[in-house]
């Protein structure tokens, strides 16, 4: 099942908030994965994690073409399972 | 994975004697289970190196883009329907049918180190295929060829670690090589990946460790820079998205027949194969790495005195 942006966006920040240890609140939406220390075996790790989550496949380029929170978000949710 | 060594890198004499991986390195790779690969490769060639797209076609399919790459090596090296092809690095055999299936090529030999890939080539041939277990160091061939290919075997050809110097003596030793069999003008047609944007180094422990035991990546420069003076490059070619897009298809087709593949190989290959699948898409489409084709042409009398 598709989800909303607010959803996904909600997913990210928790995620990151787990695995770089930080607050909700000190994560930036608009500020790229990259600037977290996020390296490709860490984005290739959250895209799996997410695509379990949501039931599709994400594919890790994802994060790239879209490396914020907010960009990615919006572009999850365009994607439905047979576009993903 | 095993991690034999036959030679210790670094010295000339052991680049110079095989400056790349070694059969066991190799066997590591893609003795996993002929069954595994067939899961995700295309059915068609088997091939395991990136395809040719049409990026114009929406609807483009993994087999009619891989069999546009095997058709556009033998367009460059210009094998059609020749007496003698080489082709180093056959893989599962995929470009050794079509040249002699379709078109019109008299014999063709094929060189791999992969013994489940000598099989598999043995089974599925016609005639007049001539498959060795072999390392191209160690090949005599008994008349010249008329062009010859090579496609995802250059990346094995050098060792991480071994200093640049016996890298690049390793490369010119292999493009004298392909010299000394060739026919005069013939060409050789070579797909290899390289690095982009990236150094060894933040490959290489990746790579040595996860995937391809013993290979170390060229740069398009120690291409240009080895292959002088024998040949003259007549083509290059970074097709990186077309990597990018070919990991992607076997990352969706191994997603899809995940189960299946449960059934063949423990759990950890495979999340070890898609994480690496996943790791290669970024890599390709973000230009860290690249991949080049190139084609290459003998030249008589290199060192000839220009007359003025």
């Amino acid at each position: 099942m598709s989800k909303a942006v607010h959803e996904i966006k909600a997913w990210v920040v928790d995620y990151l908030a787990r695995e770089l240890k930080l607050q909700r609140n000190q994560i930036d939406e608009r500020k790229a994965f990259d600037r977290y220390g996020m390296d490709s075996v860490a984005v290739v790790a959250m895209t799996g994690d997410l695509s379990e989550w949501l039931g599709f496949d994400v594919p890790a380029t994802l994060a790239y073409d879209h490396p914020t929170i907010e960009s990615i978000a919006g572009a999850v949710a365009d994607l439905t399972p047979e576009s993903a | 994975m095993t991690e034999a060594t036959l030679l210790e890198p670094g010295t000339a004499q052991a680049a110079l004697a095989n400056p790349g991986a070694s059969a066991e390195a190799i066997q590591s790779h893609y003795d996993v289970s002929n069954d595994f690969y067939s899961l995700w490769l295309d059915d068609q060639t088997l091939a395991y190196s990136s395809a040719l797209w049409d990026f114009t076609k929406p609807d483009d399919t993994l087999e009619a883009a891989q069999l546009r790459k095997l058709d556009y090596h033998i367009e460059q090296s210009q094998a059609a329907r020749k007496k003698r092809v080489l082709d180093i690095g056959c893989g599962w055999g995929g470009t050794v049918r079509r040249l002699r299936n379709v078109h019109g090529v008299e014999h063709v030999t094929g060189l791999t180190l992969s013994e489940a890939q000598r099989e598999f080539i043995l089974e599925h041939s016609p005639t007049n295929v001539d498959v060795r277990l072999q390392s191209w160091s160690d090949h005599q061939p008994t008349a010249p060829y008329d062009a010859i290919i090579s496609v995802g075997a250059f990346e094995h050809f050098a060792r991480p670690g071994a200093s640049h110097a016996d890298k690049l003596a390793g490369y010119r030793a292999f493009f004298e090589k392909c010299y000394d069999w060739m026919q005069p003008g013939a060409c050789l047609s070579l797909q290899t990946m390289s690095y982009g944007t990236t150094q060894a180094e933040d490959f290489s422990k990746y790579f040595e460790t996860e995937i391809f035991p013993e290979s170390d990546l060229p740069h398009l420069y120690e291409i240009a820079l080895t292959s002088r003076p024998g040949f003259e490059i007549t083509r290059v070619r970074d097709d990186r998205e077309h990597y990018a897009r070919t990991y992607e298809m076997w990352w969706r087709r191994l997603r899809a027949n995940r189960k299946q593949a449960e059934l063949i190989v423990p759990k950890a290959v495979i999340e070890r194969f898609e994480r690496y699948m996943q790791l290669m898409m970024i890599a390709f489409h973000t230009g860290r790495m690249g991949l080049l084709r190139l084609t290459l042409r003998r030249l008589d009398n290199p060192g000839a005195p220009l007359s003025v």
